[in-house]
């Protein structure tokens, strides 16, 4: 399985779905790109789709039209290409951290002599050693998270996908896991599609931003962020930052007045 | 860090104890005071013993009689361990096809709840005119009794695994026994620990009434047979026997359930 991953352009093309029977229309002709190595952001209204791309991305629904390519092969409706990570953290309750980091490498049948040491060289580098025989239940919110990056580390896709994985935390939490995403992002060298609402984060972390309408979901710009990298915390205080952000924000703001506008009539 | 976790969990044992004791002695008092004043109200009302035994006359009788308690509670426990293994298996059986087969869903379901309303016990006569005066038309009365609440509990607990942690292990490309064996089992696992302890204490209650009807031995019908013949005391001393088994009955899935959900008693 791991042999077949290959590490090429991740390519969603046309894709289309509606739920319902028809009456919902979530996505509509939706086209995206995103280079090996790049970190593509996707930002929009709530409700606009994008957890639905999402689970196409992973392979867990298939699209009504159109479909999902990576490195060329596609991958439409199958699922172990990508690295998967939501808001929840999804942590087993009855796995401890160690073993709920490795249980992508589990499903593998990846041995656990080959899994545990990777996977507490990884909890010592997050902090977490201490805690590889606690339960989730105990740890706090930032620590549950990061033990859901690590999780998806370890399974080491080619592609990972993250959908708002940091909103559920306090903002200065929020920062701090969003640095420590660039991370490990700069040291493993992914493709990183990432979800999220907050244009802050979405600019602060990607190479392009793709701003999506309201229901159906459509890609309507693609912004390119020019920041220089490595960023740290003084990428957000430099104006071009806020250049970025200001023309996305029009772009979602417009395109919000016109859903509303629409809803109103 | 391994020698103060082995202390702080010592710590958590030995308070837990104590937390035990003191709920426990205000309880035991009022017993051993209503037990004393059993004893005197007898002796001093010279009540016949046929009629109310004193609770030293219960006690004797459970000490000289011992070979004859622990050859009838023999029977009682086979019927009870025979049962209950049958009643887990097949309670566990059907949750799992009604589960992950919506034709045998659709089918057997509604029957799973219609087998509840059945008085259960009222079938032991019935039981014992086709299986005998053996043990097997216990086992069976048991067994219906444990499977109920193994079956519900295990639909309950298989059904209560969280729809995006499967979604996870898809994403993993894990196959569908493994989200069984890696999230459905172990969310329903709580869930049947709950059934076996309903299980449990049915299941002493139902092997000593299923023996009422006849029995060739068992704690039930020493009870019957011993009352026929005004022994009060061996009655007595059977129902100690029998409340003893399901206090130990009701206990033992709760010292386990800390080692199969070490996870519910997390701080």
């Amino acid at each position: 399985m791991l042999e077949a991953r290959s590490q090429g352009m991740l390519r969603v093309e046309d894709v289309s779905k509606s739920f319902d029977a028809g009456r919902l229309v979530a996505l509509e002709n939706v086209l995206l790109e995103a280079r090996p190595k790049e970190f593509v952001s996707l930002v929009g209204p709530s409700g606009c789709g994008k957890s639905t791309l999402f689970n196409i991305i992973a392979g867990l629904i298939e699209p009504d039209t159109g479909h999902v390519s990576l490195g060329g092969a596609d991958i439409t409706g199958t699922t172990g290409h990508v690295g998967y990570m939501l808001q929840r953290d999804l942590l087993l309750p009855w796995r401890t951290v160690l073993d709920n980091v490795v249980v992508g490498l589990d499903v593998q049948g990846v041995p656990r002599s080959t899994s545990y040491p990777k996977a507490r060289d990884l909890l010592a580098r997050f902090g977490l050693a201490r805690f590889e025989k606690s339960y989730p239940s105990a740890l706090s919110g930032g620590m549950r998270q990061r033990c859901a990056l690590i999780r998806t580390i370890l399974y080491d896709a080619p592609v990972f996908l993250l959908d708002e994985p940091f909103s559920a935390l306090d903002a200065q939490t929020r920062l701090l896991m969003q640095e420590w995403l660039l991370d490990v992002w700069d040291s493993l060298g992914k493709t990183v599609v990432y979800i999220t609402h907050d244009v802050d984060e979405a600019v602060f972390l990607s190479d392009r931003v793709y701003a999506m309408s309201a229901r159906p979901g459509r890609l309507i710009a693609s912004v390119n962020v020019d920041l220089h990298r490595p960023r740290d915390y003084s990428a957000r205080l430099e104006p071009r930052f806020l250049e970025l952000k200001t023309q996305l924000v029009e772009i979602i703001r417009s395109e919000a007045e016109k859903s509303m506008a629409a809803e109103l009539i | 860090m391994a020698t103060t976790r082995a202390a702080r969990g010592n710590d958590r044992s030995s308070s837990g104890l104590r937390s035990a004791v003191h709920a426990a002695w205000p309880p035991l008092a009022v017993f051993v005071v209503a037990l004393i004043a059993w004893e005197v109200g007898v002796r001093a009302l010279k009540v016949p013993a046929g009629l109310i035994p004193a609770p030293s006359r219960v006690v004797n009788t459970l000490a000289n009689q011992r070979s004859l308690f622990l050859e009838n509670l023999g029977t009682t426990l086979s019927e009870i361990v025979l049962g209950f293994v049958l009643g887990f298996a097949a309670g566990i059986l059907i949750a799992v096809l009604v589960v992950y087969s919506p034709p045998i869903r659709r089918a057997i379901y509604p029957l799973v709840i219609v087998t509840q309303t059945i008085p259960i016990v009222a079938l032991a006569p019935l039981l014992v005119i086709i299986l005998g005066f053996g043990i097997a038309s216990k086992v069976v009365i048991v067994a219906l009794g444990v499977f109920f609440p193994l079956a519900l509990n295990g639909i309950a607990g298989l059904r209560s695994a969280d729809r995006e942690h499967i979604n996870l292990l898809r994403s993993f490309s894990a196959s569908r026994v493994q989200i069984f064996r890696m999230v459905e089992v172990p969310a329903a696992t709580p869930y049947l620990m709950t059934g076996v302890q309903i299980g449990l204490v049915y299941s002493v209650t139902g092997a000593v009434v299923a023996e009422w009807p006849g029995a060739e031995s068992g704690i039930g019908i020493l009870m019957v047979t011993q009352y026929a013949l005004s022994r009060t005391d061996i009655v007595l001393g059977a129902v100690v026997i029998v409340t003893v088994m399901a206090m130990l009955m009701f206990s033992l899935p709760r010292l386990v359930r800390r080692r199969l959900v070490p996870w519910e008693e997390a701080p």
